[in-house]
C-alpha cells in the first residue's frame, strides 16, 4: 500500500461524503455556531477573553458535525456496500481505515479552524494573540475523542441512523452530566482549565468572567486525558475492524 | 452423493468443508467448491449462498471452519495477495455517484499500480463498450451501462481471474447477450478466468466451460460442462410408477440397464440401448402389474442438470 493509493482513498471519500451539499450544511453550521458570541468588550487587553465564551457554542455545533459526519463515513458505508466494494480492491484494511478518518478529521479541522480564525476579525484581535492559538489547537483534542468515540460507535452498530442516534444521545448526555461546567469530564470544563490556566501564563489574569482557577494537574489531565481515550478507543476500533465479516 | 463429478488437478479455486453462520442462520454447510481455469458459472437459487462464498474466497467473511485457498493462498490470511490478482463485480456496488466512469477507473488503476493507466482505461473502455460515457457522472447511468461499468472497473488491474456476482441481474435481454459476449471475448482474447454466480441458467449455457451447482449452503454437483451433460444425458430415463422400489429392483436385473436410482418417487435409470429399454418398460411394468405414470427421457441441457442435481439433494436431506 503506497502513499498514492492512501491519496486516492482520501480522494474517494471527498467525492463520496463531502459533495454538495453536505460540505456546504457542515460549513453552514460551523459559521452558525459562531454568529451568536458576545458583544466586543471596549478594553483591548481584555478581549481575547471572549474566545473563551465564543467556543462553547463551537463544542455545540460541533459535536453534531462529527457525529453526523463520521457515521455516514463508518456506518453509512456499511449499508450501502461501500466498504465491501473498496475491499475488494487490494486495499488493506487499516488503510482504508485510515484514509476515512484522516480524511472525515482534516475536513472537519479545517472547516472548524478557518471559522474560528474569523474570530480574530471579529473580536479585533491580533493574529498575534496566543489565547487565540491556545483555544484553536484546544479544539484537536475534542475533535480526536468526538470522533473516535463516533467511530467506535459507528462500526458496532453498521447502520448511519442509529449511529447518529447513539453517538449524539451518548455525547450531549456525557456534556449534561456535569452542569456547573467546570467538571474535566465535559468538553468545555476541560477547555476552561487550559484557557485558564494559559490566560495566566500569557496575560498575568483570569479572563473575564472566569472565576474558578484549576490546579495545574487538571491542565495537564484536560489536554491528555482526551488524547489518550482517542488513542486507545482507535487502536481498539482498527483491530475490531480487521476482524470483522463484512458481507 | 457424488460432489466431485470430475476430480479437477489444478483447482483455482477450492474450499474444503466451508462452513459459515449469519447469527443463528448456517448459510454455508460443509461446502466443498473447486473452480479450474476458464469460466465457471456458479449457479443458485436466490439465497443458497452464491454472495457469501464470494465474500469467503475475497477474505472479507472469515468461514468458521473449513479450508479456503485461491491460486493455492489462504483466503483470510492471504487476501491482499490474492485481490491484487483478482477483479471483482458485486451483485450492489458502491461506486461514488459523483465520480465520472473515466474517474472510477483512475482509482482502480492506482490501486492496482497499473503503469499506463491512461492507455488501459481506454482500452477497458472499448472492450465493455463504454467509450462515449466515460466522461458522463456515474449517476446518470442506466443498469447496463453500470454493469458494463462494474465489468471495467473488474478488469483494469489486469486480473488472472475475475469473479461477477449476478451480473446480469436488471438487466434488459439485449444487454444480457452483449455482457455475456464480451465476457467470452475477454476470456479468449487474453486468457482471464471467469466465475460468474446468477440464478438465470440460460445465461450460461454458451459460455460456461466448468459448473458449480449450490443449493441451501451446499455444492451439490461440479464439473465441466461436456461431462455433466454426459452424467445426464439422452440414456437417462426417468421413470415414474405406482411402486418405484419394485420397479427399481426389477429393472436392475437387465442387461441394458447400467444403474438405477430413485428419488422422489420416480426411478432415474441410465442405459446401454435408449430403444430396447423404451420398449421394455411398459412390459415389466405390466409383468409386474403396476401402473406406469410416466416414461421420459433426460436431455442433458443445463437446465436438467441443475433440475436433477437439486432433486437428488433434496431427497438426500
Ligand atoms: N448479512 C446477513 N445477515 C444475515 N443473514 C444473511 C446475511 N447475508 C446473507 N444472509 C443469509 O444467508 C443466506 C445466503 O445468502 P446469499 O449468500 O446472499 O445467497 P445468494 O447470493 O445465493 O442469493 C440467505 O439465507 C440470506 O438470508
Ligand atoms: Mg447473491
Amino acid at each position: 500500500m503506497t502513499h498514492k493509493s492512501i491519496l486516492a482513498l482520501m480522494r474517494w471519500e471527498l467525492k463520496e461524503y463531502f459533495s454538495f451539499p453536505v460540505f456546504e450544511i457542515v460549513l453552514f453550521i460551523a459559521v452558525f455556531s459562531i454568529l451568536n458570541t458576545s458583544s466586543i468588550l471596549p478594553v483591548y487587553a481584555e478581549r481575547y477573553s471572549n474566545l473563551h465564551w465564543g467556543i462553547q457554542n463551537i463544542f455545540f455545533y460541533l459535536t453534531i458535525s462529527i457525529c453526523a459526519v463520521f457515521s455516514r463515513s463508518f456506518a453509512g458505508a456499511f449499508s450501502k456496500n461501500e466498504i465491501k466494494t473498496l475491499l475488494s480492491y487490494p486495499i488493506k484494511r487499516s488503510s482504508l481505515f485510515f484514509a476515512k478518518y484522516l480524511t472525515m478529521f482534516l475536513t472537519l479541522l479545517i472547516i472548524y479552524a478557518s471559522v474560528w480564525a474569523s474570530q480574530l476579525y471579529i473580536q479585533a484581535l491580533s493574529p498575534l494573540e496566543p489565547m487565540f492559538w491556545v483555544s484553536l489547537l484546544a479544539i484537536i483534542p475534542e475533535i480526536l475523542l468526538l470522533s473516535t468515540i463516533t467511530v467506535a460507535i459507528a462500526l458496532v452498530v453498521k447502520n448511519e441512523v442509529v449511529s447518529i442516534f447513539a453517538s449524539v444521545l451518548l455525547l450531549y448526555g456525557l456534556a449534561n452530566l456535569e452542569s456547573g461546567g467546570i467538571s474535566l469530564l465535559i468538553a468545555t470544563g476541560r477547555y476552561k482549565a487550559l484557557f485558564g490556566y494559559f490566560s495566566i501564563l500569557t496575560h498575568g489574569r483570569l479572563p473575564i468572567g472566569m472565576m474558578y482557577v484549576h490546579p495545574p494537574e487538571d491542565v495537564v489531565i484536560a489536554f491528555l486525558a482526551p488524547l489518550l481515550i482517542s488513542i486507545i478507543l482507535l487502536a481498539m476500533s482498527i483491530a475490531y475492524f480487521k476482524r470483522m465479516q463484512i458481507d | 452423493m457424488d460432489k466431485g463429478g470430475v476430480r479437477l488437478e489444478h483447482p483455482i479455486i477450492k474450499t474444503v468443508d466451508v462452513v459459515h453462520s449469519f447469527g443463528r442462520n448456517l448459510t454455508l454447510k460443509n461446502l466443498t467448491l473447486n473452480a479450474p481455469s476458464g469460466i465457471s458459472g456458479f449457479i443458485g437459487r436466490n439465497g443458497s449462498g452464491k454472495t457469501t462464498t464470494i465474500g469467503v474466497l475475497l477474505g472479507l467473511i472469515k468461514p468458521q471452519s473449513g479450508k479456503a485457498t485461491f491460486f493455492g493462498r489462504d483466503c483470510w490470511k492471504d487476501s491482499i495477495a490474492i485481490r491484487k490478482r483478482v477483479g471483482v463485480m458485486h451483485e450492489i456496488n458502491a461506486y461514488p455517484v459523483n465520480f465520472k466512469g473515466g474517474e472510477l477507473l483512475e482509482f482502480v488503476a492506482k490501486i492496482y499500480d497499473i503503469p499506463n493507466s491512461a492507455q488501459s482505461i481506454r482500452q477497458v473502455l472499448g472492450e465493455v463498450g463504454l467509450e462515449d460515457a466515460r466522461d458522463k457522472p456515474i449517476k446518470t447511468y442506466s443498469a447496463g451501462m453500470l454493469r458494463r461499468l462494474g465489468l471495467a472497473q473488474a478488469l483494469i488491474g489486469e486480473p488472472e481471474f475475475v469473479i461477477l456476482d449476478e451480473p446480469t441481474a436488471n438487466v434488459d435481454p439485449l444487454g444480457r447477450v452483449t455482457l455475456l459476449d464480451n465476457i467470452k471475448k475477454i476470456h479468449d482474447s487474453k486468457g482471464t478466468s471467469f466465475l460468474i454466480s446468477t440464478h438465470i441458467l440460460s445465461d450460461l449455457e454458451k459460455i460456461c466451460n466448468w459448473i458449480i451447482i449450490i443449493d441451501e449452503g451446499r455444492i451439490v454437483e461440479q464439473g465441466y460442462v461436456k461431462d455433466l451433460a454426459e452424467k445426464y444425458s439422452a440414456n437417462v430415463y426417468k421413470i415414474q410408477v405406482s411402486n418405484p422400489w419394485l420397479f427399481a429392483g426389477a429393472v436392475q436385473e437387465l442387461a441394458m440397464v447400467q444403474n438405477t436410482t430413485v428419488n422422489n418417487q420416480t426411478v432415474l435409470c441410465k442405459v446401454n440401448d435408449t430403444k430396447a429399454f423404451y420398449q421394455v418398460v411398459p412390459k415389466l411394468v405390466a409383468d409386474l402389474k403396476l401402473e406406469l405414470i410416466g416414461l421420459q427421457q433426460i436431455s442433458g441441457t443445463l437446465e436438467e442438470i441443475y433440475k436433477h442435481a437439486i432433486g437428488v439433494k433434496s431427497d438426500d436431506t
